[in-house]
């Protein structure tokens, strides 16, 4: 077999392969199934492209979805970017229409500027919540920190650390109760925990 | 999450980063490392050392996440879903990947084995060329779309504002011209859509934009932009708008006195 077919036929085992995982990924990650075949078949473009460089460092499977998902990332950013430059209005919703004075203001985020006391404030707050996080059991504290650092769900914090959901639950519910007893009743916004039962 | 939360949630994750670092518990795993992780294959200490690198680092989270999303391979009626979408475009898709290494390397003489090959390929790559706000460049523009082509944009995910007209499908029941230099829609239960290009306006310190109906068909709808959006303020009319000139007066606002500083018109026809 020549070089070019070896290439080939290289490409060829590892889109019959990994060809369908690779769309199924980009399916889970929000995509229509017909975006989703294209970006699959953007993804064994670069695959087929980088095909004689690839030296094996990592197994094909990874390599393959590294590619996969930088373009799903890059495409989310670029989506983004054009939702973040549009405002749409309709004005179905805004009601009667007025002569005088406005019928609605676009939708702005707000530019008044933070107190810088409030901001220290805040500081010690924070510091003092992850000195008692970190005095936590390490799955706790892991629960913990994935939850109001991270903001992550039961099922994704269940996911990342390989326990199951009730299990997350229950290390939220208790660690609310430990840093309540660290913290004092007055610490607002564990409630964030969520675990409660 | 109500706002209470959310401050919440910022000023502590904000106090985490700067307690622990951006990585928190020393260098990252790697890909093939948490692949190990997700499979179970790694001993029972290192594990450990990943979970509480996890904790700490919301980049290599996030990679974990996606790779449990490339890997999950459960029955699901949405996997089923896939699946079968999969079967209907493998060879469709296998064939664009042909068609577009040949053609960026010029080979197969550019030219693709199958129709569903060029296809694909052409499909792919305009929806990457397909430019977004051409017409940005004014002050102030108004255009004219109908709901069939903005309900097409948001489909594809990729706006083509400036290339709206040729994708329309033949037979439309919308048609788009210009006369005496407005544009015109024609079309039967559609809705109208005026996009505002509105650039970085800074000679007043608010705009209006003011939506005029034919005469006889209301008073206008007043925009106020303040602060003025960043990107196009798209604004859609309603459904089955009365038939007339309409215009869109753009003015500045200062000290409450209002200027007009441009005026777009463009006209509605019934079929």
């Amino acid at each position: 077999m020549d070089p070019p077919d070896e290439h080939r036929a290289r490409f060829d085992r590892l889109f019959e392969r990994h060809g369908q995982e690779v769309h199924r990924f980009f399916v889970r990650q929000g995509f229509s199934f017909d975006r989703a075949a294209e970006l699959t078949q953007e993804t064994f473009i670069r695959v087929y492209q980088g095909l004689s460089e690839f030296r094996g460092t990592s197994t094909p499977r990874t390599w393959i979805f590294s590619i996969a998902r930088n373009l799903s990332l890059n495409t989310r950013r670029d989506e983004r970017t054009q939702k973040r430059l549009g405002t749409t209005i309709s004005l179905d919703e805004l009601g009667p229409p007025e002569e005088e004075g406005p019928s609605a203001a676009a939708a702005l985020p707000d530019r008044s500027a933070p107190d810088p006391l409030d901001g220290i404030l805040r500081r010690e707050r924070s510091e003092r919540l992850w000195r008692a996080v970190d005095e936590l059991p390490p799955r706790m504290g892991q629960c913990v920190r994935l939850r109001l650092e991270q903001e992550r769900s039961y099922q994704e914090i269940a996911d990342l650390l390989g326990v199951a959901i009730d299990t997350v639950k229950s290390q939220l519910h208790q660690a609310k109760g430990r840093l309540r007893e660290t913290l004092g009743e007055q610490f607002g916004g564990l409630e964030a925990l969520g675990g409660d039962r | 999450m109500s706002e209470e939360r959310s401050d919440f949630r910022k000023s502590h994750q904000e106090g985490a980063r700067s307690a622990a670092g951006e990585a928190g518990d020393g260098a990252h795993p790697g890909l093939d490392r948490l692949a190990a992780y997700h499979e179970g294959e790694l001993p029972e200490a290192e594990a450990e050392r990943v979970r509480e690198h996890l904790s700490r680092c919301r980049e290599c989270a996030d990679l974990l996440l996606d790779w449990r999303d490339f890997a999950r391979d459960e029955p699901s009626g949405a996997a089923s879903a896939a699946a079968a979408a999969w079967e209907r475009d493998r060879d469709r898709v296998r064939e664009g990947v042909r068609r577009g290494v040949g053609a960026e390397r010029g080979v197969d003489g550019g030219r693709s084995e199958s129709p569903e090959g060029d296809a694909a390929y052409a499909g792919l790559r305009r929806g990457r060329r397909a430019p977004w706000l051409v017409a940005a460049a004014a002050l102030a523009a108004a255009t004219v779309s109908g709901v069939l082509l903005w309900q097409e944009r948001v489909e594809n995910r990729r706006p083509r504002q400036v290339e709206v007209a040729s994708v329309l499908p033949e037979g439309s029941s919308v048609l788009r011209g210009r006369e005496e230099e407005a544009e015109v829609l024609t079309g039967g239960g559609s809705r109208p859509v005026v996009l505002l290009h509105l650039g970085e306006p800074e000679e007043y310190p608010r705009y209006q934009a003011r939506i005029v109906p034919p005469a006889g068909e209301g008073a206008a709808f007043v925009l106020e932009l303040s602060p003025v959006p960043s990107g196009p303020l798209t604004v859609q009319l309603g459904r089955d708008p009365a038939p007339g000139e309409y215009r869109v007066v753009l003015s500045g606002v200062r000290d409450g006195e209002r200027r007009e500083v441009a005026t777009y018109r463009f006209r509605v026809r019934t079929p």
